[in-house]
């Protein structure tokens, strides 16, 4: 039997289409990896991914594909500091300079596939592109219209005076 | 698949990773981003929650204790026990020669509205830690100074509070434990624990009356904490370096 390392297995996208990886790549995916545990036969069954498409899997296995070597997260890492900086490496940087589109579809992948610091790294980077913008900024940048009422608004400014006062 | 497509639950994970100044126009953008950012909004600003006593800064407390949405995630509620000095009677800088603005406090809207953000705390939110804390910081605003610190734990309401002060501050921290506690009581709380961590100055330098306040509590448990021995000792207070806040923990 190959080690763990060398293994293949089979991932088949929503839109049908097989994909082999490496055992190793793809158990960045912690979804995957209790899925090839409860199989017990790693690389003779394939593998589906109900909700991922298969220019989305691909993506997102690129990105694990550059992670591979990297730790595992702890268990309950600090949420706090994980929060505090929006600060992104590099690479994921470059990864993640995609349309809107597949920016979204990587988000939901990575949470339904449960790889946590895709995860992050994607929420990061919508964070950014709302950091400093005016509500009529992240509207254009995101295609969202203003269903206010005047009442409406006049709450939420209200509510933001709570919070401003201080 | 355009952003208005996520599901609610995901918006507000990416909003975890918001700055303070964006959720505030995040909330203008649409009612759908409103409502996504109502969680990452109150833990925020909300979360922890000082406000110095003035009838303003209460009343803000009280709207926030009265939401529905945010009350929920207000953990930690710290009264400053701060008061404005108007004038000096004698020379010297203590409380005691001072004309002190007091009357706030001791009208009976201050105790009114304590008794009612408790009771809507007892009603809407779980375990809270209640303060008193004699935040130096407030000494240090500038009274032009529109400020708002990383954390959001400066008090509500501090830049008219210092601006309105001509003399400085001086601090009835026995007078608002006694205030909260009794309030506390009125309520039904049930306060499980005190906290007394100290900061900087010895129990024997603690005021005269908050030694008093502190020594006629109705709380079975009292703690000492100091740098030295931080999980405290549930013990009655005896010489610690410093005293300066009282906790505590509600039910």
């Amino acid at each position: 039997m190959a080690s763990t390392d060398e293994q293949k297995i089979i991932l088949v996208s929503s839109d049908g289409v097989n994909i082999q990886t490496d055992r190793i790549i793809a158990e960045r995916s912690m979804l995957i990896k209790n899925m090839i545990e409860d199989l017990g036969t790693p690389g003779e069954e394939p593998i589906p991914i109900m909700n991922v498409s298969e220019a989305v899997l691909r993506k997102v296995l690129e990105w694990c594909d550059h992670h591979k070597k990297d730790p595992p997260p702890e268990k309950d890492e600090d949420a706090d500091t994980r929060k505090k900086t929006t600060d992104i490496e590099e690479w994921d940087q470059k990864f993640m300079q995609v349309d809107q589109e597949m920016l979204f579809e990587i988000i939901l992948a990575a949470n339904y596939m449960d790889i946590k610091a895709l995860l992050d790294v994607g929420c990061k980077t919508v964070a950014n592109m709302i950091k400093g913008k005016s509500p009529e900024e992240i509207r254009k940048t995101f295609n969202i219209q203003n269903d206010f009422t005047p009442e409406e608004e006049e709450q939420i400014r209200r509510e933001n005076e709570w919070a401003e006062d201080r | 698949m355009p952003f208005s497509s996520l599901p609610q639950e995901m918006v507000g994970k990416i909003f975890e990773f918001v700055d303070a100044d964006s959720l505030l126009q995040l909330r203008f953008v649409s009612g759908a981003m409103s409502r996504a950012a109502n969680k990452q909004f109150a833990c925020t600003f909300f979360g922890s929650s000082h406000h110095v006593a003035t009838e303003q800064s209460i009343s803000t407390l009280l709207a926030v204790s009265a939401h529905g949405v945010f009350a929920p995630y207000m953990k930690t509620i710290m009264i400053s026990p701060a008061r404005q000095i108007l004038a000096y009677n004698t020379v010297g800088h203590h409380d005691e020669d001072a004309i002190v603005e007091n009357s706030y406090v001791e009208s009976s809207r201050f105790n009114a509205s304590i008794t009612r953000v408790l009771a809507n705390i007892k009603e809407k939110s779980g375990r809270v830690t209640l303060a008193i804390h004699e935040d130096r910081r407030l000494e240090m605003i500038l009274p032009e100074q529109h400020y708002r610190s990383s954390h959001n734990q400066q008090c509500h309401g501090a830049r008219a509070f210092v601006r309105a002060s001509p003399c400085g501050l001086a601090y009835r921290t026995g007078e608002t434990l006694e205030l909260v506690m009794a309030a506390a009581r009125q309520t039904g709380i049930h306060v499980q624990r005190l906290h007394i961590q100290l900061s900087r100055d010895a129990w024997e330098r603690l005021k005269h009356n908050t030694q008093l306040a502190i020594e006629r509590l109705d709380v079975v448990g009292v703690g000492v904490a100091s740098t030295n021995a931080p999980d405290g000792t549930l013990s009655r207070p005896h010489s610690m370096e410093e005293a300066r806040r009282a906790f505590f923990d509600l039910v």
